[in-house]
């Protein structure tokens, strides 16, 4: 996506910024992907490399076994499709909800902005609990079902402001002045003024909400049941043992000798499966970002509107 | 959507309601004929119950409705168990309160080391779960003689009121793990340097030394680290295993039990300090790695399993296999020997000693009608009867093909458990140790019994340093077992409701629960670590002091008061 | 004369009512939008609020909320009497204030230069690679900074030692704690963070530069003329609601990272409550709750501060 140039010449003191541009962001991309390459490397190295610390930037002896270990798991596979159907949807009902709120919140001259604004906004301080949205949830008959984990969550309150934020800040008076003027509808102006409008900030909290479901472990932890249902999360947390004190003491409490034995066979892979298990789990969500990223160019929807 | 609303606040109101008052249930709906207790099936008309269980994932799918031994158990019962909910073991605390708060209670429980005492008192005194006495009296005659048989089974599974709350599983055969902070030692480093097995405290500190100065790996330099430790291990803090040498320890509590009855707090006497001054003078001969307050498990494993040559000379841990990758690596693992409890300046020599504890098992709950309790009761029976049942409810394991008897010659030549205790059993040549999960079986539904003996482990054991429970019931038994004393605290003492709150606080603060650090883990760390001065009598004032503040007098009252109410 | 006045008066009230109502007539549609989204808040938020008051009684799971015991404020008394109640209060504000003060302007000063790069295909690289580690899961970070950082052999003190100084143990310093948590936090989610910065300033109409650039102005100027004030509401907007999450600070990453040495400074609100938790032998829901409403309570009076400040001084504000 080329970014348009403008046809006047930039100043000196402009190409010494650039300069310090390239600098600044050159040692912010090696500060930062360093642990990137560690992880990386890490899952793919032997087991007994990374147990001994050796791995500190490339692979040991490259195996595909911290990946093997995952993949095995059949769950795997129906972990990734639920969370791809939790995402898809719940982003799609979050992102609808989220404009139908947010988009009247943003005009001045919606009365009950402020009181609305308001309800919403204490909500992100406080709440009820863990227990009454529990019995809330199970009362709605939502316990166990798919639509518990795109409802639960419907609207992200954050979201909403930072959007709000945004056309507020980008949508001029005028244009709803010379709208109203041409005769157009409420309606009409969200959609062909509002939304074309609204590219990079509804890119954004698509990547939040996304990343939000993709991530998202305790809402199923504690409304699912079934395993058909579950999420990735927790299928992948299902592979990798905690290695508490406690767990060891119930264990090794529990546990016959021949178990014992099996336990100490996955010591091993434990090791690498911290690493792989991420990669597993967000290689898809940094896929995403690409798609996103096209929509922070700069001007590249207001000047379009206004021509 | 505003008729949606009323709608969903008129049924949340009812549900509070409807938990306000307690259920009452137990409609005694008659027409179920129970059979005589210890015959099958128990019921003559197939019946359901329901059953909210756990597993552990590394042991277990967590599929149990499909389980072999499922389809075994209800054709032989003739009840069929209804699963309500599967919990993995790691959310059990969490959907257990979620569960109980939402009233949708199941018939039972089968949820081990999840129910403490505590909690299971707490519940049986608001009437959420139901006494079991005259179940177990009358309806378990397997159970009944196995209480008979083990007083002290007996009495932790009573509760305060003198009733049975819970049907227990009591897994006491991991006997190491009652002695488990143990000390690991580089064998090959002593024999090049021609030493023994330190026995007093004096001789461990001569034994580090000549770690550190006597360039035990042959390699020309001093990279030697003496002793080292990761308190965030099983059992990696060397703090337990030393100040053994100069009083009781036990991290969980910092306490010992004087003369059966007496709470003494530990971690404030001159033995203390004396302890902290040896550690001290540890860390500041070098002897000591710094990284023991700072490192997790990770790093020390990584230290131990040095590639090339070894550089950790001994360690703390319950296992060899915390640190060094059992039957793997380097190899290591093999070589790492324990060494006994250290005899301290004032003849102080023991290891901490963590009892055997009943876990409560089973609850059944006041949403089971009364017929049910007596068939659940019966059901659960069947388990109690022995090894063989046992064995089989774990993972379909039949006797003659996963084991066998012990055959009289073998009796004779003195093979025992990995507890050490004569074996009734040994395993078959069948056996394969595969890293499939057992999924056969109801692992932890179970209530598992295992209290002395079991199967015992093959004499070629002896010669497979990888054989971990061989090496690990020898040690405990050999150089363990003979300090051991009667200083430890009880296991399931029931706290009285008006000290619950204030214990926990105090147990916060002083202690620090689970593995975290307290205020005696704080300035221990900085005593022996030089941050403070331990010679300096008003540093240690300071701490003392500070101790009397947070109330460390009030967690010795608290700890008697219990330990005195539970009859010592 | 007077009552001409005050017929007046009631004449303007009733036209105002009557702008009013036309106003919102007019926007019938917008009501009708915010509709279903103001329902599902009162659903799935507002209903469960009923459920609050276990702070103020002593919870039993097997009683449910109405059955169990009321205690008034005694939950709270329980946390301020504690004996580390000022300790705890302390370190998580401090704590906090030092994330807020080192990590707030972090991302938006990233996001200006990554906007500005005239590199395209180094820009999207930068970007990528700077919001990858916010994924990385807390337990592998910690492990990652306990590698980095460790004495001896840690290349963090291999480097420190080789140059000459004596190492320094980052680990196990309640003076270092403070330091090394803010900054791997700031390390590791500053890319993330850039996001609805960069969204932010795509939203700057570039003829304000374009204008500004013949006039003459170079790209400092223009940043701070144009492209601060244009992105200033969100930064405002994003700084209030930050005060309101100051108490929220940390949980697994302190947790993991304390020990005996640095417990002093590393003890935050959120860890005590879980450890409340471990200790106690039944699962104390009414402190915890008791805890996390005064939590609630402070957070809502700091953002209303600082929200009637903003309000005073840009105009920007949350309502």
């Amino acid at each position: 996506m080329a970014r348009t140039r403008s046809a006047i010449k930039d100043t000196g003191l402009d190409k010494a910024f650039y300069i310090v541009d390239y600098i600044l962001l050159g040692l912010v991309f090696l500060a930062v992907i360093y642990p990137l390459i560690y992880i990386v490397s890490s899952s793919f190295s032997d087991a007994e490399a990374v147990i001994q610390g050796r791995v500190w930037l490339l692979p040991i002896r490259p195996t595909l076994d911290g990946y093997r270990a995952v993949f095995e798991y059949n769950d795997v596979w129906l972990g990734y499709g639920n969370t791809v159907f939790y995402t898809l949807a719940g982003t799609f009902v979050n992102i609808v909800l989220t404009l139908m709120v947010a988009y009247p919140l943003s005009r001045k001259d919606f009365i009950g902005r402020n009181a609305i604004m308001f309800l919403f906004t204490f909500t992100m301080i406080f709440n009820g609990g863990l227990i009454p949205t529990y019995l809330l949830i199970r009362d709605l008959g939502l316990i166990d079902t798919r639509m518990v984990m795109i409802l639960h969550a419907a609207i992200g309150v954050w979201n909403v402001i930072i959007t709000r934020t945004y056309l507020q800040a980008t949508i001029p008076q005028e244009l709803y002045d010379s709208a109203k003027v041409d005769g157009a509808s409420n309606t009409r102006v969200l959609f062909s003024i509002v939304i074309p409008l609204s590219g990079p900030i509804i890119a954004v909290i698509t990547l939040f909400y996304a990343v939000n479901h993709w991530n998202s472990f305790f809402p199923a932890l504690i409304y699912l049941r079934s395993r058909e249902l579950r999420p990735l999360q927790i299928v992948l947390r299902e592979i990798l043992v905690e290695n508490s004190p406690r767990m060891m003491d119930e264990m090794m409490a529990s546990l016959s000798e021949d178990q014992l034995e099996r336990m100490t066979e996955r010591q091993y892979l434990q090791a690498l499966l911290q690493y792989s298990l991420i990669i597993v789990a967000t290689l898809p969500v940094l896929a995403i970002y690409p798609f996103v990223q096209k929509y922070f160019v700069r001007g590249v929807m207001i000047g379009a509107i206004k021509g | 959507m505003k008729k949606a609303v009323h709608l969903v606040l008129a049924l949340l109101l009812v549900a509070g309601f409807a938990f306000a008052g307690g259920e009452d249930e137990a409609d005694s709906s008659g027409g179920v004929t129970v059979n005589p207790p210890g015959t099958y099936p128990v019921v003559n008309e197939r019946v359901t119950v329901d059953l909210v269980t756990l597993y552990n994932q590394v042991e277990n799918s967590g599929l149990l409705d499909e389980a072999e031994f499922t389809a075994f158990f209800e054709d032989l019962t003739n009840v069929e168990v209804n699963f309500v909910e599967i919990i993995e073991s790691d959310q059990m605390d969490e959907k257990l309160n979620l569960i109980l708060a939402s009233g949708d209670l199941p018939d039972f429980f089968a949820t081990p080391f999840h129910i403490s005492a505590q909690e299971a008192w707490l519940n049986a005194q608001s009437g959420v779960f139901v006494p079991l006495t005259d179940v177990i009296n009358n309806n378990m005659p397997n159970l009944r003689a196995r209480l008979d048989e083990y007083d002290w089974i007996d009495d932790q599974l009573t509760f305060p009121d003198g009733e049975y709350y819970a049907f227990p599983r009591v897994e006491a055969n991991c006997y190491h793990c009652s002695m488990s902070r143990k000390y690991w030692v580089y064998q090959p480093w002593l024999d090049a340097l021609g030493l023994d097995h330190p026995e007093t405290t004096e001789e461990f500190r001569e034994m580090l030394i000549a770690f550190r100065d006597g360039d035990p790996n042959g390699n020309g330099m001093q990279d030697e680290i003496p002793m080292v430790g990761a308190t965030a291990g099983w059992n990696g803090d060397p703090l337990e295993f030393i100040m053994n040498s100069f009083i009781y320890t036990d991290k969980g509590h910092f306490l010992q039990r004087i003369e059966g009855s007496t709470v003494e707090f530990v971690a404030n006497t001159p033995e203390w300090r004396e302890g902290l001054i040896y550690m001290n003078g540890l860390f500041e001969e070098g002897l000591l790695a710094q990284e023991t307050f700072v490192q997790n498990v990770d790093q020390m494993r990584a230290l131990v399993e040095n590639p090339g040559v070894p550089i950790v000379g001994s360690y703390p841990a319950g296992w060899y296999g915390v640190y060094s990758v059992n039957g793997g690596g380097t190899g290591r693992y093999a070589d790492y020997q324990p060494i006994s409890p250290l005899e301290g300046p004032n003849g102080e020599r023991q290891p901490t000693y963590s009892p055997f504890s009943v876990s409560y098992h089973t609850v059944i709950t006041n949403q089971a009608e009364e017929w049910k309790i007596p068939v659940i009761a019966q059901m659960w029976d069947w388990f109690y009867e022995g090894y063989v049942n046992q064995q089989l409810s774990q993972n379909m394991n039949e006797l003659g093909v996963y084991f066998r008897e012990i055959t009289p010659e073998e009796r004779a030549a003195g093979i025992v458990a990995r507890d050490g205790i004569l074996a009734d059993y040994m395993p078959l040549d069948t056996v394969v140790y595969g890293s499939e999960k057992q999924d056969r079986g109801w692992v932890r539904t179970r209530p598992g019994w295992q209290v002395a003996g079991g199967r015992g482990l093959p004499p070629e054991w002896a010669d497979d340093p990888s054989k971990q429970e061989w090496r690990l019931m020898v040690a405990t038994k050999q150089i363990m077992e003979p300090f051991a004393n009667e200083k430890y605290m009880p296991p399931n003492l029931i706290v009285a409701a008006e000290f619950q709150d204030e214990r926990a606080d105090l147990e916060q603060i002083i202690v620090g629960p689970g593995n975290t650090a307290g205020l005696v883990d704080q300035y221990t760390a900085e005593f022996i670590t030089g941050a403070r001065d331990i010679n300096d009598d008003a540093e240690w004032d300071a701490y003392v002091d500070e101790l009397r503040r947070a109330g460390v007098d009030r967690w010795v009252e608290i700890n008697q008061v219990t330990l005195t109410n539970a009859g010592y | 004369m007077a009552t001409e006045m005050q017929a007046q008066q009631v004449a303007q009230i009733g036209r105002r009512q009557r702008i009013r109502w036309t106003k919102i007539a007019v926007n019938w549609e917008l009501y009708l939008l915010a509709l279903l989204p103001v329902a599902w808040i009162i659903i799935f938020r507002y209903i469960p609020m009923y459920g609050a008051q276990i702070a103020f009684r002593r919870f039993v799971a097997g009683a449910g909320i109405w059955g169990s015991q009321w205690v008034g404020f005694a939950n709270f008394m329980r946390f301020f009497r504690s004996y580390n109640f000022g300790n705890v209060m302390w370190n998580t504000l401090s704590l906090s204030f030092y994330q807020l003060l080192a990590g707030f302007p972090i991302p938006i000063i990233l996001a200006i230069f990554i906007h500005y790069c005239p590199n395209t295909a180094f820009k999207k690289t930068v970007q990528m690679v700077t919001y990858a580690p916010h994924f990385i899961s807390v337990v592998v970070i910690v492990g990652i900074i306990f590698k980095l950082l460790a004495t001896r052999t840690g290349i963090v003190n291999i480097a420190i030692s080789n140059l000459g100084f004596e190492e320094v143990n980052f680990l196990g310093s309640f003076r270092a704690f403070p330091h090394v948590y803010v900054w791997t936090g700031i390390w590791q989610n500053m890319g993330y963070g850039t996001i609805i910065y960069l969204a932010a300033l795509s939203g700057v109409d570039p003829e304000l530069h374009d204008s500004a650039k013949a006039d003459g102005a170079h790209i400092l100027q223009r940043i701070w003329h144009i492209d601060i004030p244009g992105i200033a509401p969100t930064v405002i907007i994003l700084l209030i609601l930050r005060t309101g999450y100051l108490l929220e600070i940390g949980f697994e990453k302190v947790l993991l990272m304390q020990n005996g040495l640095n417990i002093r400074t590393a003890e935050v609100i959120n860890t005590y409550v879980y450890k409340i938790g471990l200790a106690s032998s039944n699962p104390s829901f009414s402190y915890a709750a008791a805890i996390g409403l005064f939590k609630s309570v402070v957070s809502f009076i700091l953002i209303v501060a600082v929200n009637r400040i903003s309000r005073r001084v840009s105009e920007t504000s949350l309502w």
